[in-house]
């Protein structure tokens, strides 16, 4: 079953580096957001089984994104795995709490990110979109 | 102390306060140019920091469309690398073939009168023919030397994360000089008068993490695991009551 992730950042080299790492290890199938807010529209339109979405960004950041997308609609439960710069325990407690599934402190490895999905999809079952 | 006496005490008083006056306006005097020195610094320096901010800039999109190509080649090796494994394959099963067609036709030889079978087999070409394990052992090295090209090519793409982290270091600095300038354009319009608001916040062009760090450091993951595996074993407990 081909999962479509849907990666969210707003810098060009990060979403190209994370669609490269996740084709690497197997999932072909991406589409790209450049901040939480055309991510979330692009999820109203396109769907998605997979979030993968980074903090710091304009217009809606990464947290208000999961927040939202938590807080009703198809994708409430899907899987989200939250990829950031930002490493001290406060900031991974906030995300929790937001409900990500998972958190990778960037710079991160392909083998990171694949541990870190594979731990996801462990517990999250994935609704097709 | 009679009234006469009081007066003469305050005029002399008053006397030596004007005095005190005229010295201290004389220095105020003074102090303007200096002031207005120390102001035409401050607005000429104020006028150079959104130069220097744009400039910051600037290499933040330089850094971006060089990693951008960096990225292009990285994935043209990809595609090249993919397509000589590809073909390594094919050649490597053509080999594999080959090299059966050798051992029965060894077997077959081997069933030939002495002296043919001596005639064919100590012939170069023979060799040439059913020795493949030479030219096996090369492709099999080369696919490895190929694969481990690939995951460097890998490792430099995921390098190059770098230039994220960067730019987030780079826009922290540049927020700061800004708030700087406008910091100094704010005690240069209160020195004119012109203005008396509080100090105004800079805006954020670009959220950025200021303590954003490109390190192999693997701790900060671990400690983020650490809660991360607290929450699910919080998680589990709450579902079972």
């Amino acid at each position: 079953m081909a999962i479509k992730f849907l990666v969210v950042d707003d810098s060009l080299t990060m979403r190209r580096i994370v669609t490269n790492a996740l084709k690497s290890i197997g999932y072909d199938t991406v589409i790209e957001a450049g901040d939480g807010k055309e991510a979330f529209t692009k999820l109203q339109a396109e769907g998605a089984d997979f979030l993968i979405s980074d903090w710091n960004m304009p217009e809606m950041n990464g947290l208000e994104l999961v927040k939202l997308v938590r807080s009703a609609g198809a994708h409430m439960e899907m899987p989200i795995l939250m990829v950031t710069t930002r490493g001290n325990k406060a900031d991974v407690l906030e995300a929790m709490q937001a409900r990500v599934n998972n958190y990778i402190i960037k710079p991160f490895t392909p083998q990171a990110l694949k541990e870190k999905i594979d731990q996801i999809l462990k517990v999250v079952p994935v609704e097709k979109a | 102390m009679n009234a006469q006496s009081e007066f003469e005490t305050l005029a002399m008083t008053i006397d030596t306060g004007k005095t005190g006056m005229r010295q201290l306006l004389t220095m105020l005097r003074a102090l303007m140019p200096v002031l207005d020195n120390i102001k035409n610094a401050v607005e000429n320096s104020s006028s150079k920091i959104p130069k220097a901010t744009e400039q910051l800039s600037t290499v933040t999109q330089a850094t971006e469309s060089a990693t951008m190509e960096i990225l292009n080649l990285l994935d043209d090796i990809s595609r090249r690398i993919d397509l000589v494994l590809s073909s390594m394959q094919s050649a490597g099963n053509d080999l594999a073939r080959k090299q059966e067609a050798a051992a029965v036709l060894s077997v077959l030889v081997s069933q030939f009168p002495p002296e043919q079978r001596r005639a064919l087999t100590e012939a170069p070409e023979w060799t040439v023919l059913t020795d493949l394990a030479p030219p096996a052992a090369a492709l099999t090295q080369s696919r490895t030397d190929l694969q481990e090209i690939s995951a460097v090519s890998m490792n430099i793409a995921m390098a190059l994360q770098v230039q994220d982290i960067t730019s987030q270091q780079i826009e922290s600095v540049r927020h700061q000089i800004e708030s700087v300038r406008m910091q100094l354009s704010h005690v240069v319009g209160q020195y004119e008068g012109k203005i008396d608001d509080d100090v105004p916040v800079v805006p954020i062009k670009r959220p950025f993490d200021e303590e954003a760090s490109y390190t192999k450091d693997e701790s900060r993951q671990a400690d983020a695991d650490d809660i991360i595996a607290q929450f699910a074993r919080q998680a589990v407990v709450a579902n079972n009551h």
